[in-house]
């Protein structure tokens, strides 16, 4: 007869056997809360409600170096604060900045995905201070979201890394489990990641590109951005995925070395994170002359339109276009922006020059195409009144436009252009 | 109307489940550990729970923590450990709604582009799509082109043909542990239960041996292929009815017709299980053997073994992994299957079988129904070890 062990171990079946047969050889367990913790991670234990968690506190002066860039490079104004931020954030932010990114135990989300590492950094009196929360077991996350509550409180803006979709939902979720209010909810929130997408997607193209690093060169992942930005490239980081697995390791054996290097790469993403915001937000307090590439200038004046700034936006999308490095593609977008800027600023012959741009690049995509022969024809036959030119324009459209209603519609302009062709032209012998 | 009383005499129907079928419970376990820590005095289901968290434990999936999650509790919490979930996964995505495993073979289209146009459970793969088999999907025929068995895709192209296809599955099951019942079964047998059956644990290989061509309508056999295709194996439960030696030697006929007519029983009593268990033909398995390891048949008719031992045994396993619950039922029910299987047989009008009873005659041989009978007859009035030899009169079963 077979044990409910044994069978167990048929149904569930795989990698178990390497597990169970590992069983006696594994170190004796030690207990998690034993000091090598402390001293493996270079932390100190503070204690709540009967529960010890470790927290990590670092600080970086003005004259620490990043790659390329010194922290005194990335610091924010006396007052604490960007004058331009909020254009990140979706709507206004208040100051007091606090960068957060979390380590997790799996990518799922839900009530089984534990937040182990916590990594909070703030500036403060011109250096940048990290405050990292570890869960050294499990019974203690309770006390440690009460800490990171207390920290959060105070914090006037959170800023994250795909922190929208991950990092801020995760977290919530942790502190809702523990019928605890989380600071972060309500609080003003830019995940940099959209804005760094906007500026900086493609500036990977002309570097090196890293063969360790598995993510295409389009990617936008905050290592790779800080390659680019700061000239920083890690070394003997720790890749995401095996992440998990060394804080199982940990839980499971209490062996807390492999996880020194975790904490260094979350330490490495919260400086990241803080530089990477810095150079966001003090190029758009230069200006659109700041811009070093076409992608940025782009990137900025789709910032300054979001954020009502039609001035900065029309002319930073003008830098765009003037740019030498700037393909094809990239050229006809940051034209057709300019032209749109234009004509929201009621200035229809910029707009027009900019849509006549468009139509002489040599390989324009077809939808932008599309566009600009539209607004030419509708710009010459109602501003203009230049029937030709918009009959012309009508035709182009007609050549590049497969949507039959948009056919339709361009036809039935066609043979009003036409209409109105003939009427002055039987005019003048009307008169006479 | 031939049968009035099936309908109007019977019972409310019932329905049968297995709760602890392991294979589902060790997911549910997981899924459930994912959301909400079990302490570790916790209890769940009919085993134990700690024992299966245990387990997975060594899997890495859980790990045992010391304390209370809720630092509020009092002191005598402390004996109480948590087990927390520790695996990166988000279990529920591996839990299949429709099959036990999450395993599958897609079916691809191959007519025009290539289209998903289905998906099999791990266990049906083989039987409904090895080469050649005929794949009907929204009344529309599919010949299966290609099997890819490690990359668990098949090939399809649309065709037009007047036939289906069955596949020949050759099954042979070694018993594990007797539950219950048999006079020499190992199981705690009592008084009541019936003498020649048991219910219990069995190991299940199966491997599709052939398929036969079957047209429509008529149910012709219009063919058939040889396959060799992968051995499946799964652990079950089964309940099984034994020959004895003494039955078998007491049959007046020879050695071929006493096969045909453990054959047809098999056949009729499938019938009666599946409408007393109220389940698919599918759910259930039948396979004819000694239950003992290292058997090995001769397989040439149709997958049937050519010979039977000298002491036979009929076993109707759950078709699934870990069984579904069927098994002690129809144990518990052997009687009215052993009675209706032979009224089955008995009232059935044809000749010499047909599919409604032991079989259709090609498949089972000419004396299939009578053979069967009399099998049937003679274990009921051999509740034990004595027999009257060569009794050519056996009483008959009141109806």
């Amino acid at each position: 007869m077979t044990t409910l062990s044994d069978r167990l171990r048929g149904v569930i079946g795989g990698g178990l056997k390497v597990h169970g047969g590992s069983k006696e050889q594994d170190p004796p367990h030690v207990c998690p809360d034993s000091d090598a913790v402390a001293e493996v991670l270079d932390g100190e234990w503070h204690e709540r409600s009967g529960q010890r968690y470790l927290v990590v506190d670092r600080m970086y002066v003005p004259g620490y170096r990043h790659g390329s860039m010194a922290l005194a490079d990335g610091l924010p104004p006396s007052d604490g604060m960007w004058p331009r931020l909020s254009l990140l954030a979706n709507g206004s932010c208040g100051s007091r900045l606090l960068f957060i990114d979390l380590e997790t135990t799996g990518i799922a989300g839900g009530a089984g995905t534990y937040a182990f590492l916590v990594g909070c950094g703030w500036f403060a009196g011109g250096t940048f201070r990290i405050r990292q929360f570890f869960l050294s077991s499990f019974t203690a996350e309770r006390a440690l979201l009460e800490a990171v509550g207390e920290l959060g409180a105070d914090a006037g803006t959170v800023v994250t890394y795909n922190g929208k979709s991950f990092d801020v939902p995760l977290i919530e979720t942790r502190f809702a489990l523990h019928r605890l209010t989380s600071p972060f909810g309500e609080m003003p929130h830019i995940d940099m990641l959209h804005p760094a997408r906007r500026m900086w997607r493609h500036v990977q193209k002309d570097v090196p590109y890293n063969d360790q690093q598995q993510d295409a060169p389009s990617s936008c992942r905050l290592s790779t951005l800080e390659q680019q930005l700061c000239g920083y490239v890690r070394d003997g980081d720790v890749a995401g995925f095996e992440i998990p697995a060394r804080y199982f390791r940990y839980v499971h054996a209490g062996d807390p070395r492999p996880l020194a290097a975790v904490l260094e790469h979350n330490r490495l993403d919260l400086l990241s994170l803080a530089l990477v915001t810095a150079r966001a937000a003090q190029l758009l307090e230069d200006g659109p002359t700041a811009a070093r590439s076409a992608r940025e200038a782009l990137g900025m004046g789709r910032l300054y339109e979001r954020g009502g700034m039609m001035a900065e936006a029309k002319s930073s999308f003008a830098r765009a276009i003037e740019f030498g490095d700037a393909d094809e593609d990239l050229r006809a977008e940051a034209l057709r922006a300019y032209a749109m800027v234009a004509r929201r600023l009621r200035q229809y012959d910029d707009a027009a020059d900019a849509w006549r741009r468009v139509l002489g690049l040599t390989e324009c995509p077809r939808p932008i195409e599309r566009e600009a022969s539209e607004a030419l024809a509708v710009h010459h036959e109602h501003r203009r009144r230049d029937f030709v030119s918009a009959r012309d324009f009508t035709l182009r459209l007609l050549d590049v436009d497969e949507n039959v209603t948009r056919r339709q519609a361009a036809e039935y302009r066609l043979a009003r252009l036409d209409r109105k062709l003939e009427s002055r032209a039987a005019q003048p012998a009307l008169l006479f | 109307m031939r049968n009035p009383s099936y309908f109007f005499d019977a019972s409310p129907e019932h329905a049968l489940i297995n709760p602890d079928n392991l294979h589902i419970l060790v997911d549910h376990v997981k899924c459930a550990a994912f959301e909400l820590p079990f302490t570790t005095s916790e209890e769940y289901g009919r085993h134990n729970l700690q024992e299966v968290l245990g387990v997975l434990e060594e899997g890495g999936f859980v790990h045992r923590a010391a304390g209370s999650m809720d630092s509020q509790r009092a002191e005598g919490a402390h004996e109480d450990g948590v087990w927390q979930w520790t695996n990166e996964s988000y279990p529920a995505d591996a839990v299949s709604l429709r099959s036990i495993s999450s395993d599958n073979f897609v079916v691809v289209d191959t007519t025009h582009d290539a289209d998903v146009i289905g998906e099999t459970s791990f266990n049906s793969g083989p039987s409904t799509l090895h080469e050649k088999a005929i794949y009907i999907v929204e009344a529309a025929l599919y010949q299966v082109e290609k099997l890819d068995f490690e990359g668990r895709k098949a090939y399809v192209r649309q065709i037009d043909c007047d036939y289906y296809t069955d596949a020949i599955t050759y099954t042979k099951v070694t018993v594990l542990d007797t539950f219950a019942g048999g006079a020499s079964g190992s199981g705690g047998s009592t008084q009541q239960d019936p003498p020649h059956s048991c219910h219990g644990e069995v190991h299940v290989s199966s491997r599709v041996v052939g398929f036969k061509k079957i047209k429509f309508y008529t149910n012709e056999n219009v063919g058939s292929g040889e396959l060799d295709l992968p051995e499946q194996e799964m652990h079950t439960t089964a309940y099984w009815l034994t020959i004895p030696r003494e039955v078998m030697a007491a049959l007046p006929y020879a050695a071929d017709d006493r096969r045909d007519g453990v054959v047809g029983l098999s056949f009729a009593m499938r019938q009666v299980a599946q409408l007393l268990l109220m389940c698919d033909r599918h759910d259930i398995g039948i396979s004819i053997g000694s239950g003992e390891q290292g058997e090995q048949p001769d397989l040439t008719r149709m997958g049937q073994p050519v010979t039977v031992s000298d002491e036979p045994r009929i076993f109707v396993y759950d078709n699934y992994p870990g069984g579904v619950g069927f098994s002690e039922p129809l144990f518990r029910m052997d009687e009215e299957l052993r009675r209706r299987t032979h009224d089955l047989i008995a009232g059935c009008e044809c000749q010499s079988g047909c599919p409604t009873c032991v079989g259709p005659v090609g498949n089972t041989g000419p004396m299939a129904k009578r053979v069967a009978l009399r099998i049937l007859e003679l274990l009921h009035s051999t509740p034990s070890t004595a027999l009257t030899a060569g009794a050519d009169a056996a009483p008959a079963l009141s109806a």
